[in-house]
């Protein structure tokens, strides 16, 4: 009951997703108020049907209902809860229910919260919110039902792979689909604005906070993932250039182009038909980003889906979005206002040069992700195109990037002073040259650009920092004043300066890691010891224990420094008899500064259990610095003057005369 | 069964929900006209009256130069001039009533309940009741399929993991399902539960031989041999200790054992006749020496327990599984190696070949990796596996 429940609410949503697709639209065409309407109470509907199935879904996952055959070949009995309920998105057809659930929350949240937005830029984002829906319940319907029955029900379920089996991954796929689907909100408004034919002001102010949104969870998101992949792939790295992961950069690099430029075209009405072209091309990378995950096309660690009738159902909705939005800009951009004028050398300037630099470097990771998939697809030799394409493309585009970041804050708009903000960082700039010049001295290893990187991560956080500096006077005037001004700063500067800052973090981690790891591989018997980079390791034991769903070969790992006890460490090889599969478990400690990260590998006949130990100086910086991003993402979301007001007859006169007075 | 409770309540349930959705979806077409609405100018006008405002306080933070916030300034004053007069002139924007949709509420009305339930009626299966786990095994015993009485023993052990009897029962269920490493695991805990016994190492390693599709592994001469170490005349160990020693091409070893054994058997113990058999063949060197001997001596074993039928529908749904997992992770190694061998067993050299060129593709640049698969492809196939 609760399971028919379920898949009848999902076909539902998709008729009432039809019904938010066209009446809404056609009433903006003729100018019906009461169909443009329509559209709210369809989105929540959507929203509210859609839950339902979603949550009906949960709760077969949750009380083990092998009658549902997603259920039967996704979890098993003895999986804990938390992974029971992550199931549900850990496959291809529940994560395609969570992808329509979460936009049918950002719909939801246009039609609650655009009370301040007129009546027919309103209809047709939610029509546009509504045709993507309509695509993918329709793709989840017809490729990907995930409420078929099986009739006699199996008494155990196949299981979860046990690499999902983990906390950061069983909440990595909502973050990851909130950020790609919060860009379908971006491009709703710029498929809006292409209809009507104008950008108004209203729209650019609207498309800022949900691509900060977007961009926010997509940061989150693929931090997890990194993370992930650092503490369960078992080899110490972040970062692997897997399509998987390309296929969230993309969006990510897009979307940060997006959020900069919408800047530009709220406050300065400047670039409004380059903010649509990014809004389209961010969606389009999300669903390609989909699409190489869906589609089976890839062979990598994630690509838990494979078929291709799915991959040509997939492909044709990206034809129809991505084409279809293309063509419609093609058309109508050259008719838009173009806005107001500015020099090159100002803040306008400075972000749309991030702006260049940015989507040359989604261009180069979508050639790069791309190019092997559609050689092999006409025939041609298989190729992979491994971190050295990505290093000679990416790292270039970025290096004059990071170097930028800090001047941009400091211009003003319209016409800037690259002298005088070149003042304001001065201090940054010696600050970089110390540490540059202090690590040539000190360290001897490790690749020569390292010690740049570094200087560029220390330029990137207190560039960050001299900006705020700078804008409460700090030092220049009385502290009393600085004070006033900070709390007077508008959250979005805060955000920046967090962003910007949590940026530099991340680039220290990166460069860290990858010039001065240090990596140690042995085979010990019980009792043996090792060292790495000053710690002693002592394979004190190697036993076996129990867990929920899997039986551990656990290594004992004592940890000194100097002669001093240091720590435990209990890296695992996990059997999950369910899945029948092996996973390792790698034990990591963590100094804040440095990571040292032990995985416990096979034992041979002599009784010696093979060791790996790395110690990767800066690791945790890596995701420090994208929480910051985050957060900077979230402290500029609250800024009040995201919020714009509607126009209310009586009080508009009211607060025009009140406005100049500030 | 037509009118239970369950099955009309899905009804009602669909039929709240299409009516709930439909009810929203017809308010703003079915209310009353509302005032005209504001005007897109008349949101513009809000806006840049905001605009020029933060222009105001960008200058007193210093973002903006005096001479940039006057131009901002009049650029925006502008903007908002023109929307202004275009707030003014433009005609009220017309608000239409329930009167003109009629039809498209009707249409609203008709088309979605039709259009929902045909889809849903295409796939979906109302009158399959939940089916929760739990709920299922708390039936007697007898009522439940093998499965279920496996997954109910598996729960009661859960609580009360030392119950021998348990384990006991598990063991050979898990081997009728097809679960040898389950059973083989199962077999253990007995062990660790009862203590060790020559019987108990003989079974498991049995199970082992199953699971293996008959090669004596490692594991399970090791279990034998423990066997044999508690109870030198163990007939079971025996006999599969001297399977493995044919398997070694210890002939002479393997004869010298069952022979001890079928002098030492008792007259009416059911394995004896097929033991002699396999010694006769032995002796005889013809057979023999062409035999693989570990699929085809399980296989008389196996099929003691399993008729042929089911034996080979086991092996092929462990192939099959196995494959498809490979499909899935084509990084296993192991289980190409595995698989490459079982279809050679099972003398299916087409699959086995494709299986072998697959892998070899997948660790193109792993020379060690080749060679354990070409290893595995010299495999033979069983006599009669056919």
């Amino acid at each position: 009951m609760i399971a028919e429940t379920g898949h009848f609410a999902l076909v539902l949503a998709l008729a009432v997703a039809l019904v938010q697709m066209i009446l809404p639209a056609y009433g903006a065409w003729k100018g019906d108020h009461a169909m443009m309407r329509v559209g709210t109470p369809a989105a929540l509907a959507q929203l509210a049907l859609v839950a339902i199935a979603f949550l009906a879904l949960t709760l077969a996952f949750v009380v083990s209902d092998f009658s549902v055959a997603l259920v039967a070949n996704n979890s098993a009995v003895d999986k804990p809860l938390i992974f029971k309920i992550s199931g549900v998105w850990g496959n291809h057809e529940g994560s395609m229910v969570l992808w329509v659930l979460i936009l049918a929350l950002y719909g939801a949240l246009v039609a609650l919260f655009g009370r301040n937005l007129p009546d027919r830029l309103k209809a047709n984002v939610l029509a546009v919110q509504g045709s993507v829906g309509v695509a993918f319940l329709l793709f989840i319907l017809a490729t990907s039902d995930p409420f078929l029955r099986l009739d006699p029900a199996p008494f155990e379920g196949a299981g979860l792979n046990p690499i999902l089996q983990d906390r950061a991954l069983a909440f990595h796929p909502p973050w990851l689909y909130a950020g790609y689907v919060g860009f379908s909100m971006t491009f709703s408004f710029a498929i809006a604005a292409l209809m009507e034919g104008r950008v108004d002001a209203a729209w650019a102010r609207w498309v800022r906070p949900w691509a900060l949104a977007a961009w926010l969870a997509l940061t989150i998101g693929i931090a997890m993932g990194s993370w992930w992949a650092y503490y369960t792939l078992g080899w110490g790295g972040f970062w692997f250039w897997d399509p998987v992961e390309n296929a969230s950069l993309m969006p990510w690099l897009a979307g940060t182009a997006l959020l900069h430029s919408a800047i530009v075209a709220e406050k300065r009405g400047a670039l409004k038909s380059w903010t649509i072209l990014l809004a389209i091309l961010a969606f389009s990378l999300s669903l390609v980003g989909t699409f190489l995950v869906r589609s089976g096309v890839l062979t990598s660690v994630h690509a838990f889906a494979v078929s291709p009738a799915r991959g040509v159902f997939v492909l044709a909705i990206l034809g129809v979005f991505v084409g279809g939005s293309l063509t419609l800009y093609a058309w109508r951009a050259p008719m838009l206002k173009t806005g107001g004028l500015f020099a090159p050398i100002s803040r306008e300037g400075a972000l749309l040069f991030n702006n260049l630099l940015l989507t040359a470097s989604a261009a180069a990771v979508f050639i790069g992700t791309l190019y092997p998939l559609l050689l092999d697809a006409v025939g041609g030799p298989k190729i992979t195109v491994g971190p050295p394409f990505f290093n000679t493309t990416f790292v270039p585009l970025w290096a004059p990037l990071l170097v930028m970041v800090p001047f941009g804050p400091m211009m003003s708009w319209k016409r800037g002073d690259i002298v005088a903000a070149g003042q304001r960082l001065i201090f940054a700039a010696g600050a970089a040259f110390v540490v540059c010049l202090v690590l040539y001295g000190v360290v001897s290893d490790g690749p020569w650009l390292a010690p740049i990187g570094m200087g560029v991560a220390v330029w990137l956080v207190i560039g960050a920092l001299s900006e705020i500096a700078w804008r409460v006077k700090l030092f220049t005037a009385p502290a009393g004043e600085s004070w006033r001004r900070a709390r007077g700063l508008p959250r979005a500067a805060w955000g920046t300066m967090l962003a910007h800052g949590g940026l530099g973090i991340a680039v220290a981690g990166i460069v860290g890691v990858t010039a001065w790891k240090s990596e140690r591989i042995v085979a010990l018997p019980e009792g043996g010891t090792t060292s790495i980079s000053g710690y002693e390791l002592t394979l004190e034991k190697v036993g076996t224990r129990g867990g929920p769903n899997y039986d551990a070969t656990t290594g004992v790992v004592r940890v000194e420094r100097g002669g001093e006890f240091v720590t435990f460490l209990l890296p695992e090889r996990r059997r999950y008899p369910t899945e029948r599969q092996e996973k390792t478990e790698p034990a990591i400690y963590t100094t804040g500064f440095s990571d040292l990260y032990v995985v416990l590998g096979e034992g041979n006949r002599a009784g010696e259990w093979a060791l790996r130990a790395y110690v990767n100086p800066l690791a945790p910086f890596i995701w420090l610095g994208g929480m910051v991003m985050a957060l900077g993402g979230l402290v500029s979301l609250t800024d009040r003057r995201l919020r714009v007001g509607a126009p209310q007859r009586a009080r508009t006169k009211g607060r025009s005369a009140a406005a100049p007075a500030e | 069964m037509a009118f239970d409770f369950a099955g009309m309540a899905v009804w009602l349930i669909f039929a709240v929900l299409t009516g709930a959705a439909i009810w929203a979806v017809l308010r703003p077409l079915m209310a009353a006209p509302k005032d005209a609405p504001a005007s897109e100018a008349e949101f513009e006008v809000t806006l840049y009256r905001d605009q020029l405002a933060e222009i105001d306080r960008d200058l007193s933070r210093g973002t903006i130069g005096e001479a940039e916030a006057e131009s901002a300034r009049l650029e925006v004053s502008r903007r908002l001039l023109a929307a202004d007069e275009e707030a003014r002139k433009g005609e009220p924007e017309k608000a239409t009533g329930a009167a003109g949709h009629k039809w498209v509420a009707l249409g609203i009305i008709v088309l979605v309940p039709l259009f929902s339930l045909g889809i849903y009626l295409m796939r979906g299966a109302p009158d399959i009741p939940d089916q929760p786990l739990l709920a299922r095994l708390d039936k007697p015993a007898q009522e439940l399929p093998l499965p279920g009485l496996i997954a109910k023993v598996e729960r009661h052990l859960k609580e009360h993991p030392d119950d021998a009897q348990g384990w006991a029962v598990l063991a050979p269920a898990y081997m009728r399902i097809g679960q040898a490493d389950k059973a083989v695991a199962a077999v253990g805990r007995l062990m660790a539960i009862r203590g060790e016994s020559a019987d108990l190492y003989a079974e498991r390693g049995q199970l082992r031989v199953l699971g293996a599709r008959g090669e004596v592994t490692d594991a399970a001469r090791e279990d034998f041999r423990d066997a044999v170490k508690l109870n030198p005349g163990h007939p079971k160990a025996n006999y599969y200790l001297g399977l493995a020693e044919v398997e070694d091409g210890k002939k002479q070893a393997a004869e010298t054992r069952w022979q001890r054994l079928v002098d030492t058997a008792p007259e009416d113990a059911p394995w004896l006749p097929g033991l002699k058999a396999r010694l006769a063949e032995l002796k005889s060197g013809a057979p023999a020496a062409k035999t693989p001997p570990g699929p085809s001596a399980a296989d008389v074993d196996a099929a003691s327990r399993l008729s042929p039928e089911q034996r080979r529908q086991m092996i092929e749904g462990m192939v099959a599984r196995l494959a498809s997992k490979l499909e899935d992770e084509p990084g296993d190694l192991a289980g190409w190696q595995r698989l490459i061998r079982a279809y050679r067993v099972l003398g299916d050299d087409g699959k086995a070949d494709a299986a072998l060129k697959r892998a070899k593709t997948q660790f193109a640049d792993d020379r060690d990796a080749l060679k354990q698969l070409d290893a595995a492809a010299r495999t033979q196939q069983a006599p009669g596996a056919n």
